[in-house]
């Protein structure tokens, strides 16, 4: 017996030594949820809407997004234009400090864009820089010199593309990589619409007039980095003369940040945890001093997390019991209903009005949220005369397309598939998630046009019930592509499957492939009609319009239309914004009113779990841009 | 003794060689890109060749010798790496280290497997005596069910059912994280339940054959109280087929618990064995696969060194 205990005796010892060593910290003041790890927390190269948010209080960008979605001053105390709207000066605070207390200088901001602009060290965002004035071209230059240091036999080749002139060609390939990287600077000095006349003035010289430009410039990707932490951690690679950065320097430790908040310890796959900065300008209104983001992965958990109190806010419910929770929330809604119209009514907050009245009653609940999202679920049609395979598209008809989106029930896919209380959506950018914007009115969903608008395209049913054309071939079988990534995928296309075989006797079949093959296939046009979503990145129409531009490299549906583009180019010389939306609201009416290449069907909810009353500071504007500066905690 | 602790450990390169070399090919076979996006914004494609340039990606065989190299040791030997022991960068975490995230993720997977095996070893000891001395009784029928139960549910069943009751219900323990013993007490609990069920099985029938064996009878004999002809003797040999199912049971505990581990938010190497293939992170499933599999030799090894240790008759 003693023999058999000897040796567990040790090892409980050696489990007591690895738990000794644990870094402990008090709770913090919020904890909130991730469901998988942040993936970067470098402002240049994250696109990942968690990395984003913490972000936010960890940098601080020129200016930000209030919780109405409007923009105020933030690094920048003020700003102006010039009078052709090509000149924008942004003034700095005067009191800009770094954490570790270094001032924050114009130049940081410059540094941290020309970083983010050159292809060695661009991220997923890049070409957000590209509306400076000469961004472009000197980012494609740079890639020419550095095609011409890696392969200096395809000379003749990258002078051809026209990317770099031939005698700079020259003077390049008989330099070391160093010095080629000093002529970069100095070409990014002498091209780039970027200018620093002080330290505390930043001039950006547009390429063209662009009216969100300030909302452009809230997005992470246009915060300052800590220029010394960043020349640390770069080299340049000898043989390739590109730039090599080390990561690591976006870690606790190492990376400097200019936001109120300061990253104190980042446990990969289980915690990000930030304290409240001491040099940020604003600190005496920054609520909460410690915030922590932890991982649980597993939905159901994240819920135990949460209703145990060890988590005070879970920002993205996607638990299999969802309709449950909602229909919790429901039930307390109706109980609730005179005194939260009331409530509305008279101007008050959601959450002050869910605050003040009873605890909820078995089977009902307050604290989860269904908010509405700057994101479009839809389907989109393949639009090109030919299909991948060869054969022709009956779909490149906007007749054919108009009558697929007229027969589908949209109302009934929320109801009975979804099932989170989505709203129908009429439009691509969704309702009242621009200020001052106000879209199309969409179609609606009438199978009797539907098939009118069928049968004007040629496809006349028969009496076997078959469509067929003039030519006597039959209606191609439709096949809509989804990706198996989640079963809303899967119910989504079998419920139109069922709607355009049921309404406009065409017949559908669904196919599903699994999340990258799926991509593969909608980027090479590889797909009849194609199950999508798309989030807006900045609080404008264009954000959603962009993508039916003819070339553009997210329409990946073929389609064009010369009409639409005209009114995207007339839009972008707009100076009058009321003007400007109206241009654009007609633009949004071609794509979902007359040629459908995508077909909305809901606006996106997010499912948020929190306690109302108690976590104040969550906006429920569609951008859902939660700050941490904003979040309170009150307790009663 | 110290023969076979030697051979073994000469051993070990080849077996870690042969590891290295399957999986290595099976992770180049298997379709995907680690430096890819699956979702989100991708990067430019020059950034995207840059990185397959950095780490060799594009070459395999130029992979496959330096990071062997690197990682064990061998390059820092020769003076071509600055440290022994490189597992190399995480291609899918940028700024993470495989060394880093080995080192933040197994200390916190070993204490859960081996705090599992101890509740596992308690537990299935106990049952298994307690049945294995009254065979055919009420007592062993509900050992044995209990057992039966412990094999076939699902860790994250049980997981969560304990999860509902013990930190939801009756708010006696933290539902997830890591960091003291209260969050160690249910993951470990849902980890051992397996472990225990078969060493209940596996003691159960050891005890009910040394009980019938005529040292048993000696040792009745001559007036030996039956606790101690139990606990003494008969459990001691009835113990043997238990040890050879520690050495990998210990692994497999300290490696293989993603689903627990993902349960109950545990920050260890688990879950990296899936997510990294996933997402086809080159350099961190060869890491997790060389530790791992330098784990089971050496547990194997302890093992056997055991084995001579508890019963001096076996010779190694």
């Amino acid at each position: 017996m003693a023999k058999i205990c000897i040796p567990l005796l040790l090892l409980a010892a050696l489990v007591a030594v690895v738990i000794g060593f644990e870094d402990r910290r008090p709770r913090a003041d919020f904890v909130y949820v991730h469901m998988s790890d942040l993936f970067t927390l470098d402002p240049q190269k994250m696109s990942y809407q968690h990395d984003l948010r913490m972000a936010k209080a960890i940098y601080e960008p020129l200016v930000a997004i209030d919780p109405r979605g409007g923009v105020v001053p933030a690094a920048a105390e003020s700003w102006e234009v010039s009078d052709d709207d090509l000149r924008w000066t942004f003034r700095l605070r005067d009191d800009l400090r770094f954490t570790n207390g270094d001032p924050v200088t114009s130049e940081d901001f410059k540094y941290a864009w020309r970083r983010g602009l050159l292809p060695d060290s661009a991220g997923p965002y890049s070409s957000f820089f590209w509306v400076i004035k000469g961004a472009e071209p000197f980012a494609t230059w740079r890639e020419a010199a550095l095609a011409l240091h890696a392969d200096p036999d395809s000379r003749d080749e990258i002078v051809a593309g026209g990317r770099i002139d031939p005698a700079e060609a020259d003077r390049i390939l008989a330099e070391t990589p160093e010095e080629t990287l000093q002529r970069t600077w100095r070409r990014f000095d002498e091209t780039v619409g970027v200018e620093t006349p002080d330290d505390r003035t930043i001039v950006i010289e547009l390429e063209r007039p662009l009216a969100y430009l300030l909302d452009y410039v809230a997005f992470m990707t246009w915060s300052p980095v800590h220029r010394p932490t960043l020349e640390a951690a770069t080299t340049v690679d000898a043989a390739t003369g590109r730039l090599r950065e080390d990561p690591a320097w976006a870690k606790p430790g190492r990376l400097v940040g200019n936001g109120p908040y300061e990253l104190v310890r980042w446990r990969y796959q289980r915690d990000c945890r930030i304290e409240r900065s001491r040099h940020y300008w604003n600190r005496d209104a920054v609520p909460l001093d410690t915030i922590e983001a932890v991982v649980i992965e597993d939905p159901n958990t994240a819920i135990m997390a949460f209703l145990a109190g060890e988590v005070d806010w879970m920002p993205d419910v996607t638990a299999e019991q969802k309709s449950d929770l909602l229909a919790q929330r429901q039930a307390y809604d109706e109980r609730h209903a005179d005194t939260i119209a009331q409530g509305l009514a008279a101007g008050e907050s959601i959450d002050d009005i869910l605050a003040a009245l009873p605890t909820p009653e078995a089977g009902e609940r307050r604290n989860l949220h269904a908010l509405d999202a700057f994101g479009t679920d839809y389907f989109q049609v393949f639009c090109g005369p030919e299909l991948f395979d060869g054969r022709p598209n009956p779909m490149s008809d906007p007749r054919v397309r108009r009558a697929l989106a007229l027969a589908i029930d949209k109302q009934a896919i929320s109801e009975r598939v979804t099932k989170v209380g989505e709203n129908p959506a009429p439009t691509l950018v969704p309702p009242e998630s621009v200020p001052g914007y106000t879209g199309p009115e969409g179609l609606p969903f009438d199978p009797e046009r539907a098939r009118a608008e069928l049968d004007a395209a040629g496809w006349i049913r028969g009496d076997d019930g078959v469509r067929r054309n003039a030519e006597g071939d039959a209606f191609p079988t439709i096949e809509i592509l989804y990706s198996t990534g989640s079963p809303r995928y899967r119910g989504n296309s079998l419920a139109l499957r069922d709607m355009w075989r049921r309404e406009l006797s065409i017949p559908t079949e669904i196919r599903g492939r699994p999340g990258k093959d799926y991509r593969e296939k909608v980027e090479k046009g590889e797909y009849m009609v194609s199950r999508g979503g798309w989030f807006g990145d900045y609080g404008d129409p264009t954000t959603f319009l962009d993508m039916h531009r003819t070339g553009d490299s997210n329409n990946h549906r073929d389609y064009s239309n010369p009409a639409f583009d005209r009114l995207l180019e007339q839009a972008a010389v707009e100076n009058d914004p009321a003007k400007r939306f109206e241009i654009l609201a007609e633009a949004e009416r071609i794509v979902v009113e007359e040629d459908l290449p995508v077909i909305p069907i809901v606006t996106y909810k997010t499912l948020y779990m929190y306690e109302p009353g108690r976590v104040r500071g969550i906006t429920h504007h569609p951008r859902l841009e939660q700050h941490p500066a904003r979040w309170r905690i009150e307790e009663n | 003794m110290a023969g076979l602790i030697l051979r073994r450990l000469l051993q070990l390169p080849l077996i870690i060689l042969v590891v290295y070399t399957a999986t290595f090919a099976l992770v180049w076979v298997i379709p995907g890109d680690p430096v890819d996006a699956p979702e989100g914004r991708r990067p430019p494609q020059a950034v995207i060749d840059a990185m397959r340039a950095q780490y060799d990606l594009d070459d395999p065989v130029t992979f496959y010798f330096s990071y062997l190299g690197k990682a064990t040791g061998i390059s820092w030997l020769l003076g071509d790496a600055p440290e022994p022991f490189d597992l190399g960068p995480s291609l899918k975490n940028p700024g993470w280290t495989v060394n880093g995230i080995l080192a933040a993720g197994l200390p916190v997977s070993i204490a859960l497997g081996l705090a599992a095996i101890i509740i596992a070893l308690v537990l299935g000891l106990s049952a298994g005596v307690l049945g294995g001395l009254r065979p055919n009784t009420w007592v062993d029928a509900g050992t044995q069910a209990l057992a039966v139960i412990g094999i076939s549910l699902p860790s994250f069943v049980i997981g969560s059912l304990l999860l509902a009751i013990f930190a939801v219900r009756l708010g006696l323990l933290p539902i997830g994280g890591w960091g003291n013993f209260s969050h160690l007490v249910l993951p470990a609990v849902a980890l051992s339940l397996p472990f225990a069920a078969y060493i209940a099985r596996l003691t159960r029938f050891g005890m009910i054959d040394e009980m019938r064996k005529d040292y048993v009878r000696t040792a009745r004999a001559k007036g030996l109280p039956e606790r101690q002809v139990a606990l003494g003797h008969a459990l001691r040999n009835a113990f043997l087929p238990v040890l050879s199912y520690l050495g990998p049971a210990t692994a497999i505990a300290m490696t293989g618990s993603f689903v627990v581990e993902k349960v109950f938010a545990v920050p260890g190497i688990g879950r990296h064995f899936v997510d990294a293939v996933l997402a086809k992170d080159i350099t961190l499933i060869m890491g997790v696969v060389l530790v791992y599999s330098t784990m089971l030799v050496l547990f194997n090894l302890a093992v056997d060194a055991l084995y001579s240790w508890i019963d001096p008759r076996i010779r190694i």
